[in-house]
């Protein structure tokens, strides 16, 4: 499979093969390893259940998103996972034939390869992230933006669980053009005192950015959340673009081909 | 390799403790060197004073009084605003065994004179310990002197920031906010 899709994508791109791991410490020394944050790796997962695979990506996220590394791993064998909004990282799978799969992963990677957020304005982020949202199923998506009243946040929308109560949320989402303004821990603290005010206090807050987080902004988030019980989930650049990459019409419709 | 990579390897491949401390001086100074000149000027090695009893190990001139356009000027200029950091001080500390306490922390604010600024950054091979958090903070609200902690890891993630693009010293002013935040 390897070679097939090393011949396929457009790009080079790093390929590891992952078996017979163990534990997270030898996760994370593979992630290490891993060359600059430009190159994509493919890291195609044998013998392990899906269930441990998904808790060792979620256990060693961190290392993956301090060094903004575009990681996808490519379950290996017939697993039903979808890709999950809420998810650590990008799992490919198929319940299909390994050429079903192939064929897959190539649509993906190569769907990422185009995507170039200096090609869309500020504006056009904000479209491309309710959609991001709408095809991750949130719903009653609205925009807020207003000439004359700053209501603090780009749209609100809901999210049903797929738990046994299928619960629902409520989403405060706020869109960040990096190269105009990148998200700083000032930034995100008044964002909070804006939410503490104004808005009912079981919101869940969203900052969307195409740019990438410093780990002293990491840092400060874990604080919230472990010190002040205050929970922001962050998509960043590398989070979106895995997002986006599942998503062919997204592409097309915000990276055409030129 | 890039050249990012082979910082980073020269890092990682660096002996901790005394075996190691001028490669280590050597290394960072040079990572520093490739991330933040320009706008901040050459650095200074072993800048001593003039009677030669203080030795800093490395200063980096910082001539951004005017705010500049670049996101790197910026930052700079935003250092130098606020911490009067007309040369921005480095202290590397290429510990193994023993801890990086207080007493690391009050040697780098006795550095920072005047002529140099409030600005002080220890690059350590792991993390101060708390006693030293502490003495920062005191230091902080006694005499306006802030002084940041970078690791290896933080040299290499800005290792990282450079090759994607990204400015370097955001980093700094991150690290600087938090600071703020957590200061108490």
């Amino acid at each position: 499979m390897a070679h097939t899709l090393l011949s396929s994508i457009n790009n080079p791109v790093e390929m590891c093969v992952i078996k017979d791991i163990k534990n997270q410490q030898e996760f994370e020394r593979i992630f290490s390893s891993f060359s600059g944050p430009k190159d994509i790796h493919i890291c195609l997962m044998t013998d392990q259940s899906s269930a441990w695979i998904q808790q060792m990506l979620f256990q060693t996220e961190g290392i993956i998103r301090k060094r903004a590394l575009a990681v996808f791993a490519v379950l290996m064998g017939r697993f039903n996972i979808s890709y999950d909004f809420f998810s650590s990282q990008p799992i490919i799978s198929s319940t299909g034939d390994i050429k079903e799969l192939s064929g897959k992963v190539t649509e993906i990677i190569n769907n990422y390869l185009r995507i170039d957020f200096g090609r869309i304005k500020p504006w056009s982020l904000e479209n491309l992230v309710k959609d991001v949202l709408k095809a991750y199923h949130f719903e009653g998506i609205t925009l807020t933006y207003s000439d004359h009243v700053d209501f603090g946040y780009d749209m609100m929308c809901t999210y049903t669980r797929n738990d046994d109560m299928l619960t629902k949320e409520n989403w405060l989402i706020e869109v960040k053009y990096a190269a105009e303004d990148r998200l700083t821990i000032r930034y995100i603290d008044s964002l909070i005192k804006q939410n503490r005010d104004h808005y009912p206090a079981d919101s869940k807050v969203m900052l969307v950015t195409n740019g990438t987080l410093t780990t002293a902004i990491w840092t400060y988030i874990e604080g919230l959340q472990d010190k002040q019980n205050i929970s922001i989930l962050i998509v960043d650049g590398r989070k979106l673009c895995g997002l986006i990459a599942f998503h062919s019409n997204l592409i097309n419709e915000y990276f055409p081909y030129e | 390799m890039s050249r990012e990579a082979d910082l980073a390897r020269a890092l990682d491949t660096c002996p901790v403790g005394m075996a190691g401390w001028r490669q280590f001086e050597k290394i960072c100074t040079e990572i520093l060197e490739y991330l933040f000149t320009p706008p901040l000027g050459k650095p200074i090695e072993q800048a001593h004073t003039y009677s030669g009893v203080n030795r800093r190990d490395v200063v980096f001139p910082n001539r951004m009084i005017e705010e500049g356009h670049t996101p790197a000027e910026k930052n700079w200029h935003l250092l130098y605003k606020e911490h009067d950091a007309r040369l921005v001080l480095f202290e590397f500390k290429n510990y193994d065994a023993t801890e990086i306490g207080h007493e690391e922390i009050i040697q780098t604010a006795n550095y920072l004179t005047k002529t140099i600024g409030r600005l002080g950054i220890v690059v350590g091979s792991k993390l101060p310990n708390d006693s030293a958090h502490h003495q920062r903070n005191t230091i902080y609200t006694n005499d306006h002197k802030e002084i940041l902690f970078l690791t290896k890891e933080h040299l290499k993630e800005m290792l990282d920031m450079k090759a994607r693009g990204d400015e370097p010293s955001n980093l700094i002013v991150d690290l600087e906010e938090l600071f703020y935040v957590q200061h108490e």
